[in-house]
C-alpha cells in the first residue's frame, strides 16, 4: 500500500510541475435549445491529440500549452461546434450546441466523439439517452428507464414484471440505483412493471457493470446513475402525455434567465378513476393508484458556483375498501453545490436524504380487530468530491462520503378483540463511510489508466438488543437464540474496514480499435432480505450485523472495442469473471418479515459469475439500433443448500439475445422494434410428495436447488412514432403519437412453473390430485396508444 | 394473506394467465413416511406408514405393512402397541375412557421397518378452551359475499411458544383445502412475531368458514353444523406444518412465490441420524360445535 501511494504521489507531483506554464480553458457545454448541460460531450483541439469530455455537471477543464487552437465540441445527436480560440491565458469558454439538422454557425461533420467507446478507459458501461429510451417499444406504451436497460448485454431479470434487475450475476440489491445521487431503494411502481422514473424529468442514465470507478461504492454489482434534467433555462416549456397507465405533465421554465430554472414533473395512474363507476358499496372506497412527483431547481451564482436542489416523491397505494390498505414509496431530496476552486479544480458537495417506506393496515375498527404495520429505511449522507484536471491526460479525483442509516423493520401493532399488542421489530442504526482517490492518466500515448482505491468503513451501531445464535440442531433448521445484550445508542457493536482497489486500463490498437481491462473490488454493507421469486415491496433491508458480514465481490473484465465505417458501427466484446463472498441465502421455510430473530435464518455462501457479452451498435443513418448477446453463468455455493454443491441462481440465463432497431420511414415516422430471446431461468420443483393429516405435502427429494429450467423466453415488440410535421415546427403546440404492440405474436412466456393441488376438495381418505402449472405474466398481445405533447 | 392482496391488485392490472402443463419429474426412490398425529381423545389412534410418491402420481400412497410400531410414555410407565390393520394403518384402541396421556407427558415413538430403527420424541402441549363459535351477519366486502359467517373465539395462553392447529368440519365435510389449513402460533400465523396471550387474531378466527374453489368464503345456511377442534402442537410439528402450509398455498403467490422447501420431519432414522418424512405429534384437543339457527 505504501509503495502504491508513493508512486501515485510521484506521478501526480511530476505532472503538476510541468503543468505550471500551461493555460486552462474551462466552461460548460449546454443544449442551446433549453440550456440543459450535456454530460459526456467531448472538447477536442483540432490537429492535436488533446481533448477531454464534460463531467456529470456538463463541466470541462482543458489545460494545454498557450497557442491558437480550433476547439471542436461534439455530442451525439447534436451538430458539432468549432471555434477558433487564442488560448494565451486562462479562459472561460461555454458552448451551446444545437441539435443536428438545425442551422447553426460553423456546423462541421467530425467524428471525434463517436469513438468514445474505443478511446475512453472506461469499459463495462452502458449509457442511454432519453431520446433513445423514448423510441423503444414499451409495455402499454409507458416509456421506462429500467426496462430499457434490460435490453443491454449483461443485464437480466428474473422475469417479466419482477422488480429490479440483475447485472453480471448480481442479485437485485447489489445495484445502487441513484437519482441525482440519492439512492432509490425500490425503483418500481406496481411491483415491478413500471419504473419510478418519470421520463420527462430524466436526462439520461448510465450503468456501470464493471470497472466501477473508486468514486462509487456501497454495492457489489452495478451503479445505475440516473440524472435529472435541470429544467429549461431559456423558455417556458410544458410537456405531457396521455398513456394507457399514466398521464404525465411536466413544466419547466427559467426563473432568472441563464441563471436559474426549475422543473416540476408529475405522473399518476388512473386505473382507479376509470374503475370507480363500476365499484359499489364498500368497494367504492377502493384506492388503486401510483404516482410520482419530481422536482429540480438550480441557481448559478456566478461562473464558479452553482446550486442544485432536486427531489422525488413517489407512492403506490392499494386499498380495496375500508378494511385493508397497503402503500409504499420512496422520497428523496438532494442538495448539490458545484464550486470551482480554480480553473482546474472542480468540486461538488452533495447532501441527500432518502427514505423508502411501506405501510399496511387491516381491520376497520382499530379498537376491536386491527393490524397496522409500517417499515422504512432512512438514510442521510454528505458527499464531497473533487476533480483536479491537471492536464488533458492527467485527472485526479478524490473525495469521501458518510451515510447514516436508520432501519425500521417493523413498527407494528396487532389488536385482537380489543387486546392490543406491540409486535414491532427493534430499529437498527449504522454509519457507512468511504474515502477515495482516483487517478486517470495517459501514458506513452497508447495507454490510458484509471486506477484508484476506495477505503470503506461500516459501523453497526447500538441502541437495541444484540443477539447471538448457536449452531442449528440439524442443517437447514433455524439457529437457536443463545443470548442477547442490550446496547447503548451510537455505541459501535461491530465494524468493518475494507480496501477496495479499482483499476481500468485501455490500450489503443489503432484509431478505431482498442483493448481494455479492468479489475474491481466492491464491498456491500446493507442487504435486502428477500426469498420470493420477484421481490415484494415488503422486503426489508438489514445492515451488516454481528451475525451478517458485509458482502464482497471481485471482478476482472477484458474487452475489445472496434468501430467501423467512420464510426457508424460500434463493436464491443467483453468477458468477465466475478467472485462473491458472504452472499446471503435462507433456510427452508425462512420467515423474513416481522421477525426479530431473522438473523438466525440467514445462511452465508459464496458465488461466481462469468460470461461474455457482445454488442454491435449502428449509430448513424436511417436505420440504427443494436444487437447484443450474452453467454453467461451465475452460481452460488451455500452450506445447507443443494447438498453443499454449486447451483445456478434463480436468474441465471445461459443465452440472452436482444435485437433493437429503429428505422426512420420518413421525417415524421419512426418504426422501432425489439426482439428478446433468453434461456429459461432455473427453479426448484417438488419432485415428490407424501400424505400428512390428509394433506399432500410437496417434497424435493434429493434436495437439488434450481435443477429445472422453465421454457425459453422470446418476445417481439414494435412501435410506430408519429412526430409533428416539419412545416409545423414553429408552432408552440407539438404533438406526437406512439402506437405500440407488446408481445406481437402473443406468446405466453412462462414466468414460472410450479406444482399445486388441483382444484376441488378431496374426500377424506381419497387421493389428493395435483397438477403442474405454467404462469405467464403477459398472456397475450398488448397494444397501446399514447399521445405526448410539448408546449413552448 | 399479504401476498394474495398483492396478487389481487396485480391481476386487476394485467391479464395474467395460468395454463396446466405436463411435467415429468426425476423422482425415483420412494421413502418411508410417518403420519403420526395422535390426540388425547379416547378414540382409536392411528399411525400411517406409507411411501412418498411422484408429485404428479395422483393416487393414494402405498402402505408400509411390515413394521413394528410402539408409542411409550418417556417415563416408562406405559407403552401402547400400534397394530397393523390394513394398507399401512397401525392402530391402538384405548379402553373406554382411556387416553394415551395427559398435557405435559413426554412420548417416544419407535418404529422398526426393513431392519432399520426410527425414533421420535414429543411432548403433549397445552391447548386453550374454545370460548365460543359465533355466527354473525357480515356485509359485502372484497372477496366476501354478504351472509352469515362463523368465528372461533379462543385465547392463547400467556407465555411465548404455544402452537395449535384448528380443524373444522362443516356438515361432515372436513375443511382440508390448502387455504383452509389453519395454524396458530401465539394467536397469530407464525413464530417470532411477538404476540402472546391474546384472542386468536381475526383472520384465524374467520378461517373456520368453508372456501369455494375460487378461494372465497361460503356463507353459512340455517341448520349448518360447525364442529371445531383445536389441537396443540409441538414446536417441531408447528414448524413442519407451517412450511407445508406455505408450500401448498404457494401457487396462489404468482410471481411472488417462495422457493420450494422441504418440511423438516422429527422422526429420526437411528442408523443415518437423518429425519424420515413426516411428523410424530401428540395433541391435546379442545372442541366445540354449533348449529346455525
Amino acid at each position: 500500500m505504501k509503495h502504491f501511494l508513493l508512486t501515485f504521489l510521484a506521478v501526480c507531483c511530476t505532472l503538476g510541475v510541468f503543468a505550471q506554464t500551461n493555460v486552462t480553458a474551462r466552461g460548460y457545454v449546454r443544449d442551446a435549445a433549453n440550456g440543459e448541460t450535456l454530460i459526456g460531450a467531448t472538447i477536442y483541439l483540432e490537429g492535436t491529440n488533446k481533448g477531454t469530455s464534460t463531467n456529470e455537471y456538463g463541466f470541462y477543464s482543458l489545460t494545454v500549452v498557450p497557442g491558437t487552437y480550433t476547439m471542436v465540441v461534439s455530442y451525439l445527436g447534436f451538430a458539432d461546434q468549432r471555434r477558433e480560440v487564442e488560448l494565451l491565458g486562462n479562459m472561460t469558454l461555454d458552448f451551446d450546441l444545437g441539435e443536428a439538422g438545425s442551422v447553426l454557425e460553423e456546423v462541421v461533420v467530425t467524428a471525434t466523439e463517436e469513438d468514445r467507446n474505443v478511446s475512453t478507459v472506461q469499459m463495462s458501461v452502458e449509457q442511454l439517452d432519453m431520446s433513445t429510451i423514448e423510441k423503444l417499444p414499451s409495455l402499454l406504451g409507458e416509456v421506462d428507464v429500467l426496462r430499457s436497460i434490460q435490453l443491454l448485454p449483461g443485464v437480466t431479470s428474473v422475469g417479466e414484471g419482477a422488480a429490479g434487475f440483475n447485472v453480471r450475476g448480481g442479485s437485485i440489491d447489489q445495484n445502487l440505483v441513484i437519482l441525482d445521487e440519492a439512492p432509490v431503494f425500490n425503483s418500481s411502481h406496481l411491483f415491478g412493471f413500471f419504473s419510478v422514473f418519470n421520463p420527462d424529468a430524466v436526462k439520461g442514465v448510465k450503468l456501470y457493470k464493471g470497472g466501477i470507478p473508486a468514486r462509487y461504492g456501497g454495492r457489489l454489482s452495478s451503479i445505475l446513475d440516473v440524472r435529472m434534467k435541470e429544467g429549461n433555462n431559456q423558455q417556458f416549456e410544458l410537456q405531457g402525455g396521455i398513456g394507457t397507465i399514466f398521464s404525465r405533465l411536466s413544466v419547466e421554465a427559467p426563473l432568472v434567465k441563464d441563471k436559474s430554472s426549475f422543473l416540476l414533473a408529475g405522473r399518476r395512474s388512473y386505473i382507479d378513476v376509470l374503475a370507480a363507476p363500476f365499484l359499489s358499496g364498500d368497494l367504492a372506497n377502493t384506492e388503486l393508484n401510483f404516482y410520482d412527483l419530481t422536482f429540480k431547481t438550480n441557481y448559478r451564482f456566478n461562473d464558479r458556483d452553482q446550486l442544485f436542489l432536486s427531489g422525488y416523491l413517489g407512492r403506490d397505494v392499494f386499498s380495496p375498501g375500508d378494511d385493508a390498505g397497503f402503500s409504499w414509496g420512496n422520497a428523496t431530496g438532494t442538495l448539490r453545490w458545484n464550486h470551482l476552486f480554480s480553473d482546474k479544480l472542480f468540486a461538488n458537495l452533495t447532501a441527500y436524504y432518502s427514505d423508502y417506506d411501506y405501510a399496511i393496515d387491516f381491520g376497520n375498527d382499530p379498537n376491536e380487530d386491527a393490524f397496522n404495520w409500517d417499515a422504512s429505511i432512512v438514510n442521510t449522507s454528505l458527499k464531497p468530491e473533487f476533480s483536479f484536471f491537471m492536464s488533458p491526460t492527467n485527472v485526479l479525483r478524490f473525495g469521501g462520503q458518510v451515510i447514516h442509516y436508520r432501519f425500521e423493520p417493523a413498527n407494528a401493532i396487532a389488536v385482537s378483540q380489543g387486546d392490543r399488542i406491540d409486535i414491532s421489530v427493534n430499529r437498527q442504526w449504522a454509519l457507512e463511510s468511504g474515502a477515495f482517490v482516483e487517478h486517470e492518466v495517459t501514458l506513452f500515448d497508447k495507454f490510458k489508466l484509471n486506477y484508484g482505491i476506495r477505503l470503506s468503513h461500516f459501523a453497526y451501531l447500538g441502541g437495541r438488543n444484540v443477539y447471538t445464535f448457536g449452531e442449528p440442531l440439524r442443517q437447514g433448521l433455524p439457529r437457536p437464540l443463545t443470548g442477547f445484550t442490550p446496547t447503548e445508542r451510537n455505541e459501535t457493536i461491530e465494524d468493518w474496514l475494507n480496501w477496495e482497489p479499482r483499476a481500468a486500463l485501455q490500450y489503443t490498437l489503432s484509431e478505431t480499435s482498442s483493448l481494455k481491462a479492468s479489475y474491481q473490488r466492491t464491498a456491500q454493507y446493507i442487504h435486502l432480505l428477500s426469498n420470493t421469486t420477484a421481490s415484494i415491496p415488503l422486503d426489508i433491508w438489514t445492515p451488516s450485523t454481528n451475525n451478517i458480514d458485509p458482502q464482497l465481490a471481485d471482478q476482472f473484465a477484458l474487452g475489445y472495442f472496434r468501430n467501423f465505417r467512420d464510426n457508424a458501427y460500434e463493436l464491443s466484446l467483453e468477458t468477465y469473471y466475478k467472485s462473491f463472498d458472504n452472499l446471503i441465502d435462507y433456510i427452508d421455510g425462512a420467515d423474513l418479515v416481522l421477525n426479530e430473530f431473522v438473523e438466525g435464518q440467514v445462511l452465508v455462501g459464496t458465488g461466481r459469475a462469468y460470461g461474455t457479452e457482445l454488442q454491435l451498435k449502428k449509430t448513424k443513418g436511417r436505420a440504427s439500433g443494436w444487437i447484443s448477446y450474452t453467454l453467461a453463468r451465475t452460481e452460488r455455493l451455500v452450506e445447507g443448500i443443494n447438498n453443499n454443491e454449486w447451483y445456478p441462481t434463480r436468474f441465471d440465463q445461459t443465452h440472452n439475445f436482444n435485437l433493437t432497431g429503429f428505422y426512420e420511414l420518413s421525417e415524421r415516422v419512426t418504426l422501432s422494434g425489439t426482439f428478446v430471446y433468453n434461456t429459461g431461468t432455473p427453479l426448484t420443483l417438488a419432485n415428490s410428495g407424501y400424505y400428512q393429516l390428509g394433506y399432500f405435502v410437496p417434497n424435493n427429494a434429493g434436495d437439488a436447488r434450481n435443477n429445472f429450467r422453465i421454457p425459453d423466453y422470446h418476445r417481439l415488440d414494435v412501435s410506430l412514432t408519429l412526430d409533428p410535421k416539419k412545416e409545423k415546427a414553429d408552432r408552440r403546440w407539438q404533438g406526437q403519437w406512439v402506437f405500440g404492440v407488446y408481445n406481437l405474436y402473443a406468446r405466453r412466456n412462462p414466468f414460472t412453473v410450479y406444482g399445486q393441488q388441483a382444484d376441488g376438495r378431496s374426500a377424506p381418505g381419497a387421493a389428493v390430485n395435483t397438477e403442474a402449472i405454467k404462469l405467464s405474466v403477459v398472456g397475450s398481445i398488448v397494444p397501446s396508444v399514447s399521445y405526448n405533447f410539448t408546449f413552448k | 394473506m399479504m401476498r394474495s392482496l398483492l396478487l389481487l391488485a396485480l391481476a386487476a392490472a394485467l391479464c395474467t394467465c395460468t395454463d396446466p402443463i405436463e411435467l415429468t419429474t426425476d423422482f425415483e426412490t420412494p421413502e418411508l413416511v410417518v403420519d403420526a398425529w395422535l390426540t388425547n381423545t379416547s378414540e382409536p389412534q392411528t399411525i400411517r406408514l406409507t411411501q412418498s410418491q411422484d408429485y404428479y402420481a395422483n393416487r393414494l400412497p402405498a402402505g408400509v405393512t411390515d413394521a413394528e410400531v410402539v408409542v411409550c410414555l418417556e417415563s416408562g410407565t406405559a407403552c401402547y402397541p400400534f397394530v397393523h390393520q390394513d394398507s399401512g394403518r397401525y392402530v391402538w384402541t384405548p379402553q373406554p375412557g382411556e387416553t394415551i396421556g395427559a398435557v405435559g407427558d413426554q412420548f417416544v415413538l419407535g418404529i422398526r421397518q426393513g431392519g432399520v430403527d426410527y425414533a421420535s420424541r414429543t411432548t403433549m402441549n397445552r391447548v386453550p378452551p374454545i370460548d365460543s363459535i359465533a355466527v354473525r351477519l357480515e356485509e359485502e366486502r372484497l372477496g366476501l359475499d354478504e351472509g352469515r359467517y362463523a368465528q372461533l373465539y379462543a385465547r392463547d395462553f400467556t407465555g411465548v411458544g404455544d402452537a395449535y392447529l384448528v380443524r373444522t368440519t362443516i356438515n361432515d365435510t372436513l375443511l382440508n383445502l390448502p387455504r383452509e389449513l389453519n395454524l396458530v402460533y401465539d394467536a397469530t400465523f407464525d413464530a417470532g412475531s411477538g404476540t402472546d396471550g391474546i384472542v386468536f387474531i381475526a383472520p384465524i378466527r374467520f378461517n373456520i368458514n368453508k372456501l369455494d374453489e375460487a378461494g372465497s368464503f361460503i356463507p353459512l345456511e340455517t341448520d349448518d353444523r360447525i364442529e371445531v377442534e383445536i389441537w396443540s402442537l409441538s414446536q417441531e410439528a408447528f414448524f413442519f406444518l407451517s412450511v407445508a402450509r406455505d408450500q401448498i398455498q404457494n401457487g396462489d403467490n404468482g410471481i411472488f412465490q417462495i422457493p420450494v422447501a422441504n418440511s423438516p420431519g422429527n422422526v429420526i432414522n437411528l442408523a443415518t441420524e437423518q429425519p424420515a418424512l413426516g411428523v410424530f405429534n401428540v395433541a391435546a384437543v379442545s372442541a366445540a360445535s354449533k348449529t346455525v339457527e
